[in-house]
């Protein structure tokens, strides 16, 4: 048994020795050299690619090289920050199969050689600067799969002669200034799955052609100039999965057989259609997302969209539509934004809706809506945000809107509600915009709306309210906007006021308030118009009614004095009235009707891989009920762990960092894209962060079995078959290495990452700092999270590791399969919706077993 | 109102009765014969024996199928019986989300697809015969009528003649046969597929001549026979084809003349000849009477002669390749007077003299002109920011005459060029005897006309 272990050892270290003297003569390197010529190396990233003798271009940076002939076959450049031009001498580097320059900043144009590197299979030149147009000479790329030129300048029009590219699967042009038509015979590519134009100056129409295309799952236009109407055989691109047309000029109808398509979001909104909304589009069963708001859609909303059961979000706000709301909408259980704002709506808000236990976001503004608002509304426990300004609604605020604790935003501004504010609202305590204005709400405010500490507006204006203003106000800390105007409220204005640090702007105006207008805390930022028509306030500016209140000492005034005096008072009175009231016109205070406009900015979502990218920060937030307790799943030595099960989604874990605010947060952020960008099978891959003032939160893939520690330690149950644990340490230990050298590399720009992974080579001259590697990864597994090194820590040691002069000549092994793996699996604005009928585990082979072997051999030496 | 109201009942209609196919449905599914359900196995092993389909699949497979298998339903006229069918069969993985059941190397053509699917609409094969040789089988004459799409791309190891693959298919749609090894000539019968949309046979081994005639195919949208060894003249009978987008005969042996015929493709977008055998006629001056075109390649072909003043009503066209023709005279000004769309411009590697016309300088779009290795002289005609804007993709050299001004010298594109030699205060009478001579020596009657042509619109 020893022995054999031996004996593999050395076959291993035989086939070392003899890929590391291998070298074969090419001219691949001296090309390389030109190319590199072309960019301007702002970082120094290619620092390794020198004409030393000595130095062999495959296990340069980004480089890799066949194993049999050392042609170059791939060339991955991504996000190196290299400035300056392609080089025309790409063309000579016929083996090419992967070219990868993403996410720098290139500009020039695309050389026309581009089309001599005739074993192309994926071109990504996106997020750059490239200008000119997109090169004729393409179309030669007979092998070409994957063409990415999105985020660039390229101008022109988008040539014919792509349609002769038999093997495109992905056509991703988007967010480029072509112009021109959509080429017909592009519909006629048989293999297309994804065609992205989205965001250019694309003018035509929409041919009937592109329903030819039977395997394309992604067709998106958004953002355009096309005209004309969607083609009536809509209903035949059966393979569709995202449509999206929305944001162009196209007009017309809906066509009927719409209904026949099997898409998961459709997406017509920011158009001219008009007509009707087709009843058929209720059978479109997959639909998670419809949204045809912002067009000149008219008649009625067709109750059988009731029948929409696994839709999230509908929006049909923007429309001319007429009607009533269909009571069936409340079938769509599964509902998390229903904007019907701004049409012409009529009838009740049906009670029905209140069995939209998912919902979030309600919004009826701007229409025609009468009768109350359904009590029934207080069992959509999920809501966020309801907003019914504008309408004819009457009745009385339902006080069981209290149930509704999620809620953060209610505006029920310019109705006709009556009746008293219902103290019960003062227990949302998670409201920061309570709009109730312009409505007949009578009696006094309870003081209890103090209580609301997360108040960031509040708007009572314009109603009936009596009474004074209580000086529970002074407990809303973080508010930002409070106006009472127009109202008959009295009493002076409480001096808790003026400890509100965050108000900017406080509305009192037109009441009857009495008394002095508090001036400590720099109360007097606010302007005179913010107390106007108050005739007993008395103010700090001149001219205000008290500050001439000398004790009047003589009486002897003539009628005739006294008469000059008033008129000239009544004269100053007026003119500063006018003069008050002007500037007030042109701009209006914003009544909240549309978005939330809110001013603090909510913190950002930045997804770095798709599974994510139908949900929003919000949605995650309300998922886990604001990362409630009940969803740890575990913490670590910097971060507590979460776990957040989003709809359509795989679930995800979040990592919520201990750390507050990082000292410089662009930098943070760069390192966040760096880890995001790495995809090992053996890594939870990030898939999204979010930075803000308050929490740090990382989003990861959720692995359903456990964190590593309850795997090395048997705590693992697996449905099938228990997994050796020897195996799943080697993987997670190279996973782990190999994501702490991939942050290394990107500062001291180093080969050891490629030496480390199996999966890239087997080469490794150093097996003492080999050791050391595998020690540090098994301090990494740790049960203790204190115990585990940080980040530094291991970046340090690894770095103590790093050889300081670049490794000696050793051609690199890659399997000629691997750069194509990422062809197949681009998913890029939308989250992959289908599940896979055969999931593809990929399973440790054997080569890394015997790896393992010897590994672990030469630790327990060394360790003896 | 009665047509509102005929279609608000028709909308209901389909409604209830899909209404009524799913309760249906749900009540008792219907399950595909075992026979069928069998034969789906057997085909799935033929093309991966490595996987066992039968356990990873073993309901029924048009309930829970592998990607690429699809159902549909059937009612019998007479009896209203509901029976359930496959109707697609694709094979080939081709993208996470077309993960068709993948092919082993050693895949075989399972002569069951054309046996026991009666109802297939869709066969495809996509990168699945790439190693063991895989034959086409026999098909027997019942099969095909209801196949739509016939689909092979590259599957270099599926071999056999073409005649052996287009049997009876008189709902044919689509015939896609790109980069596989089937041989042969072309058969008649494709001449009877007259629902057909699009033939493409593009990089096979077919050969002979073309002598089938295509009139019948009223609906065809895209004839690419590019790739092949086909020889002989094109038939004229192309020319019936009105519906016609894309025309691809390149890289074949064609010869003879280009039949004036093609001149009836008034729906045609995309015209590649390019690198067959055509004779010594010239371009064709048809072109001008295709007002769709917006592509048009005649590259390697030795047409020879001039490039025709035909570019009237071409100003649609986007790319023009005319490379390697045998072309001489002069370039035509008009090209870029008349093609204002045009992005793409190879006239390289002919016998074109005289100057660079001025106006290319002034199209908008374009972003590629390749004059290479002609005979062009005199001083280059363009601005400094149209240099610029074309950059590297101007490509000049190889014109030993052409000259460059000073100022545009250190452009990289144009570098090559000798710099002209300063033109000082150019003698006006000289210069005129100068270009007299030269029209004189071409002694070509046409010039003379283009000139006073030239000359009229001038002065209108």
């Amino acid at each position: 048994m020893m022995t054999s272990v031996f004996h593999l050892e050395l076959v291993f270290l035989v086939s070392l020795f003899c890929l590391g003297f291998a070298f074969v003569d090419s001219e691949d390197g001296t090309t390389l050299l030109e190319i590199k010529k072309s960019f301007k190396d702002v970082d120094n990233v290619l620092y390794d690619w020198t004409d030393t003798p000595s130095s062999d271009y495959c296990v340069w940076r980004g480089v890799t090289c066949d194993n049999v002939t050392f042609n170059v076959v791939a060339l991955n450049l991504s996000g190196l920050n290299l400035d300056g031009e392609i080089s025309t001498a790409i063309g000579k580097l016929k083996d090419l199969v992967t070219i990868d320059l993403r996410g720098n900043r290139l500009s020039g144009q695309i050389p026309d050689e581009i089309g001599d590197c005739s074993s192309l299979k994926s071109l990504d030149l996106s997020f750059n600067e490239l200008y000119g147009d997109i090169p004729f000479s393409i179309s030669k790329l007979r092998q070409l799969e994957f063409l990415v030129l999105k985020n660039n300048q390229l101008i022109g029009l988008i040539p014919s002669t792509l349609s002769q590219i038999p093997n495109l699967k992905v056509l991703d042009l988007s967010q480029n200034k072509l112009s021109g038509e959509i080429p017909r015979l592009i519909y006629w590519n048989e293999v297309l799955q994804y065609l992205g134009l989205r965001g250019n100056n694309l003018v035509g129409t929409l041919s009937p052609d592109m329903c030819q295309l039977t395997g394309l799952w992604y067709f998106d236009v958004r953002n355009n100039s096309l005209t004309g109407n969607i083609p009536q055989n809509i209903g035949n691109c059966t393979a569709f999965q995202v449509l999206d047309l929305s944001y162009n000029q196209l007009t017309g109808e809906i066509p009927f057989n719409i209904g026949f398509l099997q898409v998961a979001t459709l997406s017509l909104q920011g158009n001219r259609l008009s007509g009707k909304i087709p009843s058929v589009i209720g059978l479109m069963q997959a639909l998670a997302v419809l949204d045809l708001s912002c067009n000149k859609l008219s008649g009625p909303i067709p109750p059988i969209l009731g029948n929409l059961t696994y839709t999230e979000k509908l929006y049909l706000h923007g429309n001319q539509l007429t009607g009533s709301i269909p009571p069936e909408l409340g079938n769509m259980t599964k509902l998390h934004y229903l904007e019907l704002n701004d049409n012409h709506l009529t009838g009740l808000i049906p009670p029905e809706l209140g069995k939209l236990t998912e919902l979030f976001d309600l919004n009826v503004a701007n229409n025609h809506l009468e009768g109350p608002i359904p009590e029934n509304l207080s069992s959509c426990t999920n809501l966020n945000s309801l907003n019914v300004h504008g309408n004819k609604l009457n009745g009385t605020i339902p006080p069981a809107f209290e149930r509704l604790e999620s809620m953060t935003y209610l505006n029920l501004s310019s109705n006709d509600i009556k009746g008293f504010i219902a103290i019960e609202l003062s227990r949302i305590g998670n409201l920061d915009t309570l709009d109730i204005s312009n409505n007949k709400i009578s009696g006094s405010i309870p003081s209890s709306l103090g209580d609301l500490e997360h108040l960031l507006k509040l708007n009572l204006s314009r109603n009936n309210l009596t009474g004074v203003i209580p000086a529970e106000f002074g407990n809303l800390r973080s508010v930002l906007e409070i106006d009472l105007s127009n109202n008959h409220l009295s009493g002076i204005i409480p001096r808790e006021l003026a400890q509100l640090q965050d108000l900017y702007s406080l509305n009192v105006s037109h009441n009857n308030l009495v008394g002095d207008i508090p001036t400590s805390n720099n109360f007097s930022r606010f302007s005179p118009d913010s107390f106007i028509g108050n005739p007993g306030l008395c103010g700090y500016w001149l001219s205000s009614t008290c500050h001439g209140s000398h004790p009047t000492e003589r009486v002897s005034i003539s009628k005739a004095a006294i008469l000059g005096i008033a008129l000239g008072a009544l004269v100053i009175l007026l003119m500063i009235l006018i003069a008050a009231c002007r500037p007030h016109n042109p701009t209006p205070f914003p009544d909240g009707s549309l978005d939330k406009p809110v001013t603090y900015s909510r913190p950002k979502l930045v997804i770095l891989h798709m599974n994510m990218a139908l949900h929003v920060y919000e949605d995650i937030m309300r998922v886990t009920e604001n990362l409630s307790e009940k969803y740890i799943i575990g913490s670590g030595a910097s971060s507590t762990v979460y776990k957040c099960v989003l709809k359509n989604c795989r679930p995800v874990a979040i990592k919520r960092l201990y750390s507050h605010y990082p000292q410089c947060l662009k930098e943070f952020e760069t390192e966040l894209e760096t880890i995001g960008s790495i995809k090992h099978r053996n890594l939870v891959s990030l898939q999204g962060y979010s930075l803000s003032l308050s929490r740090n939160l990382l989003f990861y893939d959720y692995m359903e079995n456990g964190s590593l520690w309850d795997l090395l330690h048997g705590k693992f149950v697996s449905k099938n078959k228990p997994v050796p644990c020897v195996r799943i340490c080697f993987g997670v230990s190279l996973a782990s290495l190999y994501a702490h050298l991939r942050i290394l590399s990107k500062a001291a720009n180093d080969a050891v990452m490629e030496t480390i992974d199996p999966e890239i080579t087997a080469t490794c001259k150093d097996l003492g700092a080999v050791k050391k590697v595998f020690q540090l990864a098994l301090l990494c597994t740790r049960r203790h999270p204190s115990d585990r090194p940080t980040m530094h820590e291991v970046t340090r040691v690894l770095g103590s590791l790093m050889p300081l002069e670049p490794p000696a000549k050793q051609p690199t092994t890659i399997p000629p399969a691997l750069p194509s793996t990422k062809v197949t699996s681009y998913m890029d604005e939308y989250a992959n919706l289908k599940t896979p009928h055969l999931v593809n585990c990929p399973s440790m082979s054997t080569s890394d077993a015997q790896l393992f072997i010897n590994f672990g051999e030469v630790i327990s030496r060394n360790s003896e | 109102m009665t047509v509102v109201s005929i279609f608000k009942l028709a909308l209901f209609f389909t409604l209830t009765s899909t209404l009524v196919t799913i309760s249906l449905q749900q009540e008792q599914p219907l399950l595909l014969n075992s026979a069928e359900q069998d034969s789906v196995y057997q085909v799935l092993s033929s093309i991966n024996s490595a996987t066992n389909w039968r356990t990873l699949f073993p309901d029924d497979l048009c309930s829970y199928p592998p990607h690429g298998v699809v159902c549909d339903y059937f009612t019998d006229p007479t009896t209203k019986n509901v029976t359930v069918h496959v109707t697609e069969l694709s094979f080939g993985y081709v993208s996470d989300f077309t993960p068709n059941p993948s092919c082993s190397p050693n895949s075989t053509f399972s002569p069951l697809l054309f046996t026991s699917f009666k109802h297939l609409r869709k066969l495809f094969f996509y990168q699945c015969f790439t190693q063991t040789q895989a034959f086409v089988p026999v098909i027997p004459t019942t099969f095909g009528s209801s196949l739509e799409e016939l689909v092979f791309i590259n599957n270099p190891a599926f071999v056999g003649p073409l005649s052996g693959i287009t049997g009876n298919f008189t709902s044919l749609r689509r015939l896609v046969l790109s980069g596989n090894g089937i041989h042969g000539a072309i058969p008649n019968a494709i001449g009877d597929l007259a629902n057909i949309e699009e033939i493409t046979l593009s990089r096979n081994k077919l050969s002979g001549k073309v002598s089938v005639n295509l009139s019948k195919l009223k609906k065809l949208k895209i004839l690419d026979l590019s790739g092949n060894g086909f020889h002989g003249n094109v038939p004229s009978s192309v020319g019936n084809l009105t519906h016609l987008l894309k025309l691809d005969l390149s890289s074949n042996g064609f010869s003879g003349k280009i039949p004036e015929s093609l001149s009836n493709l008034q729906a045609l977008d995309f015209l590649d000849l390019s690198f067959n055998r055509f004779g010594n006629f010239g371009v064709p001056l048809f072109l001008a009477a295709m007002p769709r075109l917006k592509e048009v390649h005649l590259s390697g072909n030795l047409l020879g002669g001039e490039v025709p003043e035909i570019w009237g009503n071409l100003g649609g066209i986007l790319g023009i390749g005319f490379s390697n023709m045998g072309l001489v005279g002069e370039i035509p000004a008009s090209m870029g007077l008349h093609l204002r769309n045009l992005c793409y411009l190879g006239l390289d590697n002919n016998k074109l003299n005289g100057k660079v016309p001025e106006e290319f300088g002034f199209l908008e779009f374009v972003n590629e002109i390749n004059l290479e290795n002609n005979n062009l002289s005199g001083k280059l005609p363009f601005s400094a920011n149209f240099t610029a804007k074309v950059g590297e993709k101007l490509r000049l050299k190889g014109n030993p005459e052409l000259c460059v001004d000073e100022k545009l010298s250190h452009r990289e594109s144009v570098g090559e060029l000798k710099k002209c030699s300063k033109p000082d205060i150019p003698n006006p009478v000289l210069f005129i005897g100068v270009s007299h001579s030269g029209l004189l020596s071409s002694s070509s009657p046409f010039l003379v006309l283009l000139l006073f042509w030239g000359l009229w619109i001038l002065l209108a």
